[in-house]
């Protein structure tokens, strides 16, 4: 068995686990029932239930394709048209990082600051040449984007709560 | 060359920083700057256009503008709860409901202390509702209504903006009283459930947009305000038909909890004075906004009196055990 | 007939004013501005210049409004081709062929399809729009819940299309989108679902940060982590120095006239029906492109027919929205409805009554309709001229940019920083999704089209009493039921006799 047909076995597996998850977890705990009420429509279990019945389905069809390409040893289909190397894959991670940790400090450091470090990280993770050069773009990125949106579209962004 | 980047990148850098801090500021008078005012609701609808109509007056007299910043989701509660968060220092306020306070805070939990987390300032609008038929339907007042759905069990659909809306609750508290068994059919919002009614998909609707109501578009068969509407004047409500609900969903300005008296002061004046302006009585007119001027005071009492009977209605009509978020 | 024309000049007299044209030209321009921007939509740009409206003359808002409402959807097509970012859900199946021409150097070529698919469709939809309002609206007031529940399963089939390479990959994506569509409250009984206690999440997740996560900011993550490898691999977008990569012959065009044509139908049937959308038209136009195409196998690798396809579709959205609103006074989608507020804001109620009262009116709109698509046309390819400089950006400096364009296009809907943690976490979601082999289009079809379906089928058991022979009993939704065991069994045989048909790649790499 190769290490193509290995990872795809996982993640049809991986699937399935969801589907189990979602179903005999999340929907019993994060569904509310309605206190007693006339009802003749499904309930709201009903759409999230099937929804699971139906990935686990074919989780477990996915699950016995890549069985049955095992047995007839035929390879299966390609995934990656080109593969990324490793340095890319810490590159796209360290990018998904940094939006990550946007995310949770935009609320208290303001948009201001959150904007040109962010853009500034994202540039320097492509080129650790002309550092200076980055945040002087970041920060008039975030000026120009700021100005447009708060007299053009009158959207206002967060200040930030260390300065309230 | 690098020097001369290195310059204008630290000038950069101090305009940033300066502009990030100038959200603070400390008022003497008021206002002295413009004041922010998240409407709960998406634009195009009569609390946004009400709302806009309401400012464009207000802030006239206040000499500073008034920014609407729209903030809607949750039926009004995402506002709301950025509101109770925010300094009160009359600067930030919203516009909503009054079922932001009194309805769906039972019903599940909300991100602030309904009677505790605002700062009542002018409820301005008494918003109406009325239940409405298709021009060429055999119903031609309440009571047929009424007879014909008792006599058949089960047949006649209803449909209404929404489980737990005020116009659902008159539909069901009529129904509890005549004990009859009628259908509810919960659309988003009310204009479908309108376009269902057109289609003859439902037989009735209890509505909150009256403007096909009050152009003949649909026959209205009973209004659910307190007195009879100017614009219908032939047509019943509810408690003369002897229903002991009516909708009772107001539009209202809200603060953060803990303003200063007298900004509080110069905010209810300016809005009592604006709801006779030009700007807002155009909107008014067209969505068949009932005019109320609630100060401050009187609409606080007002929440908290009817939080106590909300509950009643509620737990009577099975939709809630007890209420989901803690009033204070 | 002669009356129509008589009334159609009336109108246009009525229109022809400074005034009146300069908003058209304010409009159009606008929307395509905001349009264009990744993250900002159609809708924010219509929702933001209402207010300005207030105090203009009635024919005047309107047209700013229906201006900024076209070149919105239309500017949402140029980024959605050139940088896999769909400006508004109008484009989400634009991107599926867009993006790959551009990266094949032919981002010219599909920016001009799309310009001339979207112009032709827009105009064909406001003709059936000028022509048979109103019989068309009291065939619309026939979608009852039970029809609209059958015609959402049927374009459920669609996600067989564009499932890409595994279509049980593609059926989990689907079904993952439908699961998700179910946070946040119930559509009837309004309890929550999955909102673990979270009070932004009580009106589910957001379809924008959720689109532009999935689409826009994958890729992003993408392209962040690429290295060059060449010197043209520096730029984002490949400028082709082929002449016929940059312009659309009059042969590909008439290849694709019969898909517009569709399309236009598509869309124009979808706009008619109160509730459905831009995104379901362009991305059922293009499913149905696709099976009828001789080249299906196309789609999805770069197919102009695809492009042509998801266009006409979302375009021909825009003039039939207008078809119920203005005779029956019921908005076709959300854009619609906003507009509908500045139609009362200004006292005029649209309904039978309009057409009665204030006739001339209506038809200088008509005649306005018109010319915003000619106008628009215009504005259009002078702003693909200026598009097609940012080939000349390089890619470490765009994407970043466009980064920060997600994110504040995901915090300007309803200024929620909630909604960029949501951007941020369908952005990894997505490129992981696609990492796997796990088409993230469905997801998408299946997410738009999930609540309406839920609300249409739960409702329509209610008016039922809870008999599921509701859906066979009406001849609307038989229909579509029926249309869509057809399309599940063609589905099946192609799925089982074609198994192994090998994708024909472009030679121009």
């Amino acid at each position: 068995m190769n290490a193509d047909l290995a990872r795809e076995l996982i993640i049809a597996a991986a699937v399935l686990v969801f589907a189990l998850v979602v179903q005999f977890i999340l929907i019993p705990t994060q569904i509310e029932q309605a206190v007693e009420y006339d009802l003749a429509s499904l309930s709201p279990a009903f759409f999230p239930e099937l929804a699971t019945l139906i990935i686990g389905a074919l989780s477990i069809l996915l699950i016995l394709s890549h069985i049955r390409h095992l047995v007839k040893a035929t390879p299966p289909e390609q995934i990656d048209e080109e593969p990324l190397t490793l340095s890319e894959e810490l590159r796209i991670g360290g990018a998904m990082v940094v939006s990550i940790v946007y995310y949770f400090v935009l609320d208290y450091l303001g948009f201001w600051i959150t904007n040109t470090v962010g853009v500034a990280v994202l540039l320097m993770i492509q080129d650790r040449r002309r550092i200076w050069r980055q945040i002087i773009i970041a920060a008039a990125t975030t000026l120009c984007i700021y100005l447009f949106f708060y007299f053009v579209m009158k959207v206002h962004f967060p200040i930030g709560k260390i300065f309230k | 060359m690098t020097y001369h980047l290195k310059k204008l990148g630290f000038f950069t850098l101090i305009v940033c920083l300066v502009m990030g801090f100038s959200g603070t500021g400390i008022a003497a008078d008021y206002p002295k700057k413009p004041v922010t005012m998240y409407v709960v609701f998406s634009p195009g609808g009569s609390m946004d256009s009400s709302a806009r109509g309401l400012s464009a007056g207000a802030e006239k007299i206040l000499g500073q503008p008034i920014v609407i910043v729209t903030k809607d989701g949750g039926g009004g509660t995402v506002g709301l709860g950025v509101l109770a968060n925010d300094t009160p220092d009359g600067y930030t306020i919203a516009a909503a409901t009054s079922t932001g306070i009194l309805r769906i805070p039972l019903r599940r939990k909300v991100p602030y202390k309904p009677l505790a987390s605002f700062t009542p300032l002018f409820a301005y609008a008494a918003v109406a509702s009325a239940t409405v038929v298709n021009p060429d339907s055999p119903f031609k007042t309440m009571q047929d209504l009424i007879e014909y759905a008792k006599a058949n069990p089960g047949k006649i659909k209803y449909g209404t903006a929404g489980a737990g809306s005020p116009m659902h609750l008159v539909m069901a508290v009529i129904g509890m009283k005549e004990n009859i068994n009628w259908i509810h059919v919960p659309f988003k919002g009310s204009a479908p459930a309108e376009t269902a009614l057109m289609g003859g998909h439902v037989d009735v609707v209890s509505t909150g947009d009256l403007d096909k109501a009050i152009t003949g578009q649909l026959r209205t068969l009973c209004v659910h305000t307190k007195e009879r509407m100017e614009i219908l004047p032939d047509v019943p409500t509810t408690l003369e038909l002897g229903y002991s609900y009516y909708n009772d969903t107001l539009f209202a300005i809200y603060g953060p909890a803990g303003m200063d008296p007298q900004v509080v002061k110069t905010l209810e004046d300016a809005f009592e004075k604006a709801v006779d302006m030009p700007p807002y009585q155009k909107v008014a007119k067209q969505f068949g906004l009932v005019p109320i001027k609630m100060k401050s005071a009187a609409y606080k009492k007002f929440l908290e009196d009817g939080w106590p009977q909300q509950v009643e209605i509620l737990t009577k009509l099975k939709l809630i055990e007890q209420p989901a978020t803690e009033p204070r | 007939m002669t009356s129509l024309i008589d009334n159609l000049l009336i109108g246009l007299n009525i229109l022809w004013t400074w005034e009146h044209l300069l908003a058209i030209v304010v409009g159009s321009t606008l929307g395509l501005i905001v349009g264009t921007i990744p993250g900002l939509t159609a809708t924010m740009a219509v929702a933001l210049i209402l207010p300005l409206t207030f105090d203009m003359d009635f024919v005047t808002s309107i047209m700013l409004l229906v201006g900024a409402y076209k070149g919105g959807i239309f500017g949402g097509s140029i980024t959605a081709i050139l940088l896999n970012t769909p400006g508004t859900p109008a484009s989400a199946a634009t991107v599926l062929d867009g993006y790959t021409l551009t990266k094949q150097g032919k981002g010219v070529k599909a920016l001009k399809m799309a310009k001339y698919s979207s112009c032709l469709a827009d105009f064909g939809s406001d003709l059936v729009l000028i022509a048979v309002a109103a019989p068309l609206a009291s065939v619309a007031l026939k979608f009852g819940p039970p029809e609209i529940a059958m015609l959402i399963v049927f374009s459920l089939t669609i996600i067989a299309g564009v499932a890409g390479k595994s279509i049980l990959k593609g059926l989990i994506s689907g079904t993952l989108g439908l699961l998700l569509a179910t946070v946040g409250l119930d559509p009837i009984m309004t309890t929550r679902r999955f909102v673990f206690d979270q009070a932004d999440l009580d009106s589910g997740l957001s379809l924008i940060p959720v689109l532009i996560g999935l689409f826009a900011l994958s890729e992003v993550f993408l392209q962040l982590g690429r290295k060059s490898k060449s010197e043209a691999d520096h730029f984002a977008i490949v400028h082709s120095k082929d002449p016929a990569d940059n312009r659309v012959s009059w042969r590909e065009f008439k290849r694709s006239l019969r898909t517009i044509l569709r399309g236009t139908a598509i869309g124009t049937g979808i706009g008619i029906i109160p509730g459905i959308g831009t995104g379901i038209a362009s991305f059922m136009s293009y499913g149905q492109a696709k099976r009828a195409s001789k080249y299906p196998e196309k789609f999805g690798a770069g197919s102009l027919e695809g492009i042509a396809a998801s266009e006409s579709g979302n375009s021909a959205v825009v003039g039939a929205t207008f078809i119920p609103l203005l005779t029956l006074g019921i908005p076709g989608d959300i854009i619609t409805a906003v507009i509908m507020g500045a139609f009362l804001i200004q006292g005029f109620i649209p309904g039978p009554l309009l057409f009665k009262d204030h006739a001339d009116i209506i038809y200088a709109i008509f005649v306005g309709f018109i010319i915003c698509d000619i106008v628009y046309f215009l504005i259009g390819s002078v702003f693909m001229k200026y598009a097609a400089y940012l080939s000349r950006v390089p890619r470490r400096l765009l994407f970043p940019i466009v980064f920060v364009f997600c994110i504040v296009g995901s915090y300007a809907i309803h200024h929620s920083v909630f909604d960029v943690g949501i951007l941020v976490a369908f952005g990894i979601v997505g490129f992981y999704m696609q990492k796997f082999g796990f088409a993230t289009a469905p997801l998408l079809i299946a997410f738009i089209l999930s609540p309406i379906g839920e609300t249409a089928v739960r409702q329509s058991l209610l008016m039922s009493s809870g008999s599921p022979f509701i859906f066979l009993k009406r001849p609307i939704s038989l229909g579509f039921f029926l249309l869509t065991l057809i399309t599940i069994a063609g589905i099946v045989r192609s799925h089982f006799r074609g198994k192994h048909q090998p994708l024909i790649k472009e030679e121009t790499k």
